[in-house]
């Protein structure tokens, strides 16, 4: 049997029954509600009675449950009398972003033949030209090793370790076999920037990228980029799941979209899982061999990780609300702006935003922008910053990971709030001297009184540089 | 313990005989998010129409009236209604709820609106009778739920259901101003069923969502045939 296929359900009951192609390949794969397909209602009924298409209802009444995202917490069902069915219906509101879900609702899977999805024509697929690293290369083939023997995997990697490249082999080696692979992140901005880079190494793979507003939809595709979200549309499909930034916001709280994932994968097929940062649990899991796993303490450059300064500014809140800003934080920006560097200046919350934002514009002859979740300009934001229009982005944790911008120093302003956990201070040193020219940087925490969490994040650098220099 | 409807982080509820008491699971939004919201000052509104007059140019104010309303008010439509309350402001964070709410079809969220409807209701219309504006059959088919029926609902007084649409048209959400205000047939009829019930009360009308007026003067006016005392209007949201 080709590898690419799994076995079809139940045989079909007429052997004369011709399936709709385009019902097959929207449905391939995936699980969908009905009124997501937009063919009529009858076919897709017929395919289901000859046994190419398997109908559930959404809902479980007994004990309630969410059928696409496995949802059984009480407080995230609401009833009401539904117009349509005339009943009282439940919806699930924890995955309603991706279409709502109800009692009178139905999910549909395809149960017939496989497509043919793609056929690779070589045995090399990725065209990406650089090298690997020692270690870099040390940690892709213990990756693609762990692929073969279908285990999961965790790479340990340190910020701007070049985890993206170390991949390629493995992925390789999946399509190459036509297979189907995802890279998954929990953040949209991820899926945006790994995008080019993949389509570059990869440019004779035909590649979905999925996220809530994404043109680049095609299915089926043998790989996918993709959103964690947009995961609980698949159901046994991939032979391989990739999630980069596992500990981001929200995968690393929401237990959906750790389900999402299973469930999109095949039966006993590998989860690779990327951090920089580990949660406990993930950690404990690796140190105690339960999951395979690789770590790498030192970046691609080989230079160690800049590690941070703490400066204490006083009561920054006080100070913000009168309008001023610590001499101590200014003196920093102005020498960062002389010097011509670009400055991240992390904030805890959009109202600090919002009130720094003007103070730094007055104080600074740089050009200041700033940017948050809900900023309808985000994404011009950061471009105008990457391209040197901004010198100074003012952000909340959203720009904590997955940004690579050269020559960058960071400022975390207001340390010691409670958002800034071991986590997000590790990821946003991490920002800083990814260049292969410029390796070094500064990185400083303004606070007002040193937090557990700002100790365990220097110890948790320092730690990596030591085991990096072994 | 609640969790916020919308932000769904855990917070502390007011603390209450009702909450004490409830056994509501769907307590409302955090505070956090309710400050997201942007009340309209009773004091500082348009008479009419509820608009927040602080956030339209003052040459457009007369008497605590705005020029929309003063149009209205020299055309045929006058007096047919008496005046409209909004809670909120139609900002940003309210559309996002709007749409959740009524797009998406997370009909939950509308208990976060809960005690301001109430006090809203018992301040400004006390025992009017309740009629929310209605959906076409054919629009509540594809949605499901009336989101009127819903805001209704929260004032715990029986609903009257007094109008029926009998014309399906286009989203008014998808249309121009000039479309809107565009003489048109009206949609509404009056439900003859209830006519004791609203012969010479006065009614309150409930819609999501007040842009310009005109749905609910077309509303007020299929009511005329019963001859009410009064027809109010409370609103969501006062849209600019």
């Amino acid at each position: 049997m080709p590898a690419n296929c799994t076995s079809p359900a139940a045989p079909p009951a007429k052997i004369s029954f011709l399936f709709n192609q385009d019902l097959q390949k929207i449905l391939y794969g995936r699980r969908l509600l009905l009124d997501e397909i937009p063919l009529p209602k009858d076919l897709i009924n017929e395919h289901a009675a000859h046994g190419y298409v398997k109908i559930d209802r959404a809902v479980n009444h007994r004990p309630l449950t969410c059928k696409r995202c496995s949802n059984h917490s009480l407080r995230l069902f609401y009833a009401y009398r539904c117009a349509k069915c005339g009943q009282m219906c439940y919806y699930c509101r924890r995955c309603l972003k991706l279409g709502i879900v109800k009692s009178c609702s139905s999910l549909v899977e395809w149960t017939g033949p496989a497509p043919d999805v793609w056929k690779p024509d070589s045995q090399s697929l990725c065209e990406w030209k650089g090298e690997l690293s020692e270690a870099q290369t040390i940690a892709a083939s213990a990756l693609l090793e762990s692929v073969k023997r279908q285990e999961n995997f965790l790479v340990w990697a340190v910020c701007g370790s070049g985890k993206t490249e170390l991949l390629f082999p493995a992925i390789n080696e999946v399509l190459s076999q036509n297979k189907i692979v995802a890279i998954a992140s929990p953040r949209t901005d991820v899926v945006l920037e790994l995008a080019p880079r993949i389509r570059q190494a990869f440019p004779q793979v035909p590649i979905s990228v999925l996220y809530g507003g994404s043109r680049e939809r095609r299915h089926p595709a043998p790989f996918v980029l993709s959103t964690t979200h947009q995961l609980l549309r698949y159901k046994n499909h991939f032979d391989l799941i990739i999630i980069d930034e596992v500990d981001a916001f929200p995968f690393n709280y929401d237990p959906m979209l750790a389900f999402a994932a299973r469930q999109a994968l095949k039966p006993s097929s590998p989860l690779v899982c990327l951090t920089a940062t580990p949660s406990r649990e993930l950690r404990e899991k690796y140190l105690s061999k339960s999951l395979n796993g690789i770590k790498i303490p030192v970046r691609f450059h080989g230079y160690p990780l800049p590690v941070p300064e703490s400066k204490w500014v006083g009561h920054w809140r006080k100070q913000i609300k009168k309008g001023k800003l610590s001499p101590v934080f200014l003196k920093w920006l102005n020498q960062r702006v002389e010097l011509m560097h670009p400055v991240f200046v992390f904030v805890p919350s959009v109202e600090v935003l919002y009130m720094i934002e003007p103070i730094i514009k007055q104080a600074s002859a740089a050009a200041v922008g700033g940017v948050h979740a809900n900023d309808p300009d985000r994404h011009q934001k950061v471009m105008d910053f990457r391209e040197g229009r901004l010198q100074i982005l003012v952000t909340t944790t959203i720009l904590e990971r997955g940004v690579t911008i050269p020559y960058a120093d960071a400022a975390v302003f207001g340390a010691d709030d409670d958002i800034f956990d071991e986590q997000a201070l590790v990821q946003i040193s991490g920002r800083v001297g990814r260049d292969m020219n410029h390796p070094t940087g500064s990185v400083i925490f303004f606070h007002y009184g040193v937090t557990l969490e700002m100790t365990r994040a220097v110890k948790h650098i320092l730690n990596m540089n030591k085991e990096g220099q072994l | 313990m609640g969790y916020c409807l919308w932000c769904h982080q855990a917070f502390q509820p007011k603390i209450g005989f009702r909450s004490f008491f409830s056994i509501d699971i769907h307590t409302g939004f955090c505070s956090i998010c309710y400050k997201q919201l942007q009340p309209i000052d009773e004091r500082e509104c348009c008479r009419i129409c509820g608009r927040h007059l602080k956030l339209i140019d003052a040459k457009y104010i007369k008497d605590d009236v705005c020029r929309d309303c003063r149009l209205w008010e020299n055309s045929e439509w006058r007096g047919l209604l008496c005046k409209n309350r909004s809670l909120y402001v139609y900002n940003d964070f309210l559309k996002e709820v709007v749409k959740a709410f009524k797009f998406q079809g997370d009909v939950a969220l509308v208990h976060g609106f809960k005690t301001d409807v109430c006090r809203f209701y018992k301040k400004h219309f006390r025992n009017a009778v309740v009629v929310p504006v209605p959906l076409s059959f054919e629009r509540l088919a594809e949605r499901g739920f009336n989101q009127s029926e819903h805001i209704a609902a929260l004032i715990e007084k029986p609903v009257c259901h007094g109008l029926i649409r009998a014309i399906h048209e286009n989203k008014q959400s998808k249309k121009g101003r000039k479309e809107r205000m565009a003489h048109r047939e009206n949609p509404f009829k009056a439900n003859q069923k209830f006519k004791e019930r609203l012969e010479g009360q006065s009614v309150l009308l409930i819609d999501d969502i007040y842009t310009t007026g005109a749905t609910i003067r077309m509303a007020a006016e299929a009511l005329r045939i019963f001859k009410p005392k009064e027809v109010n209007a409370l609103t969501l949201a006062r849209g600019a």
